[in-house]
Formats: structure tokens, C-alpha cells, sequence
């Protein structure tokens, strides 16, 4: 680093103390904004990526004024690759399920616009809503589960390399 | 507009998902969030507030409220008094 330049440092918890107190449950109810952006996604602006990314903001939030050790919302590395991997999964799943059942990757099973699928199978997909909106909210919730913990883990993993840094020193 | 049309699909669903990352909340710490019982009380009432101000989202026929938010927000709370004390990150 050059000489002269101050970075934020994230390991340490000097933070004001009103940051501190307003801080967490703003986190919470930023999670919650996030969660119903992801599950409106499909009759409302918004969707998995923006909902994710909000929850993701909040994770970020929190390690910035409590620090990384003092953080009140830990991810350890396996909650985060269980979570990237079924959002993962769920996505292709529900691609291949449409693509066994009417030879389309990514058909909308639970719609069924063109009457492809039996009812009794696009009865298993469907969203339970007001919309019938098929697979479409369950690959927001896909999508989401990947970019809140993907977006998390990027910036836990850049807060952690100046306390490597530190560490080699 | 009454309990009847209720669509309890998404509400579930919000609750599942509050309750996944509520689990990695850990509130009981020894640090300086000071997140009592009074402000999780506060923090209840505050999302009544909000998601009346919010509003349902649009063709759901049930109550005025945000009945996703709201869920979430006590997902994220079940979810940290359950299994949040036992949460360690690897950081």
C-alpha cells in the first residue's frame, strides 16, 4: 500500500455508539425488504438479484460498523456453500424439469401457457398465489439465495485480506 | 379484503427464508449492539408500522398489510432466538 494512504480498517470495532445501536435493526429490516423484493419479483419491480443483493447490503452493513469479528451475522464458509449450491441446484433442476417434460430447458412447468405439461404435474410447480405464476418465483428464490450469499462472501473475503496482510507482517 | 382470502403460500416462504438467515444472527453476544428484549419488541411494532405502510402487493386480495415483510421479519427473529446462539462465522 502507499505510504500515506488510509484505508478502513474492518477488523476493528471503534464505530460511534449510535451506529452501533441503529445499526442491527436496520440490518433486519433491510433483510425483510429484501425477502419481499425477491418474493414479489414476479408482479413487482425487483426479483431474486435486486432482493439478494439487498439482503447482501445488510450483511455489509453489518460488518462495517461492527467489524468483522464483532459482526452479529456470521457466515461461516459452510453455510455459504450449502446456500450457493442449492440456489445452484434448484435452478437447473427447474430447467431440467422442463426440459424432461416438454423437451423446452426452462419451460414454465407450473404455468403451463401452452398446455403441455398434465395438470397434475403442473399442479406440483405451481406458485400458490393469487398470479399462477409457475416456476417463476421459485427461480427468483433460486437466484436470490445465490447473489446474497455470493455478494457476502466477496465483501467478507476483501475485509479479511488486510488482516492477512497484517498477520504476514 | 378479510382473513378468508389470506395467501398463506408466500408467507411461509418468508418465514423459511427469515428463519435460514436468522439462524446465523447472533444476538447473544458479549458486544456493543445491545439488542434487548425492548428492542426486539420495538423492532415488531416497527414492522407492523412499516408494512402497513408498505401495503400488499398488487392483486393479492387479503389484508392491507405486507404480510411478506412482516413474516420475514419475525422469520429473522425465530430463526435467531432458535438457532442463532450457536452461529460462528469463519471470519
Amino acid at each position: 500500500m502507499v505510504e500515506g494512504k488510509k484505508s478502513p480498517n474492518w477488523n476493528k470495532n471503534d464505530s460511534s455508539p449510535i451506529l452501533k445501536i441503529m445499526t442491527l435493526p436496520i440490518a433486519i429490516i433491510m433483510i425483510a425488504l429484501g425477502i419481499m423484493t425477491i418474493l414479489g419479483g414476479h408482479i413487482t419491480p425487483g426479483g431474486g438479484f435486486q432482493g439478494g443483493a439487498m439482503i447482501a447490503g445488510a450483511i455489509i452493513f453489518c460488518v462495517i460498523i461492527y467489524g468483522v469479528d464483532g459482526s452479529p451475522l456470521k457466515m461461516s464458509h459452510k453455510f455459504i456453500s450449502t446456500l450457493e449450491s442449492v440456489g445452484a441446484l434448484a435452478y437447473v433442476l427447474l430447467g431440467l424439469a422442463g426440459l424432461a417434460l416438454t423437451g423446452s430447458f426452462l419451460y414454465n412447468v407450473g404455468g403451463n401457457l401452452y398446455g403441455l405439461v398434465p395438470p397434475a404435474m403442473a399442479a406440483i410447480f405451481s406458485y400458490p398465489d393469487v398470479t399462477h405464476a409457475g416456476i417463476v418465483p421459485y427461480l427468483n428464490i433460486a437466484v436470490g439465495l445465490k447473489v446474497f450469499v455470493g455478494l457476502s462472501a466477496v465483501v467478507i473475503a476483501f475485509s479479511q485480506f488486510k488482516k492477512l496482510a497484517e498477520e504476514e507482517e | 379484503m378479510s382473513f378468508a382470502n389470506i395467501v398463506i403460500g408466500p408467507i411461509i416462504i418468508a418465514l423459511i427464508f427469515g428463519f435460514i438467515i436468522g439462524t446465523r444472527l447472533h444476538l447473544k453476544e458479549e458486544n456493543s449492539f445491545k439488542f434487548t428484549a425492548g428492542a426486539i419488541v420495538a423492532l415488531i411494532v416497527g414492522g407492523f408500522i412499516m408494512s402497513y405502510d408498505i401495503g400488499q402487493f398488487a392483486t393479492y386480495p387479503d389484508l392491507p398489510i405486507a404480510t411478506v415483510f412482516l413474516a420475514a421479519v419475525i422469520g429473522v427473529l425465530i430463526g435467531s432466538a432458535l438457532l442463532g446462539g450457536r452461529a460462528k462465522g469463519d471470519h
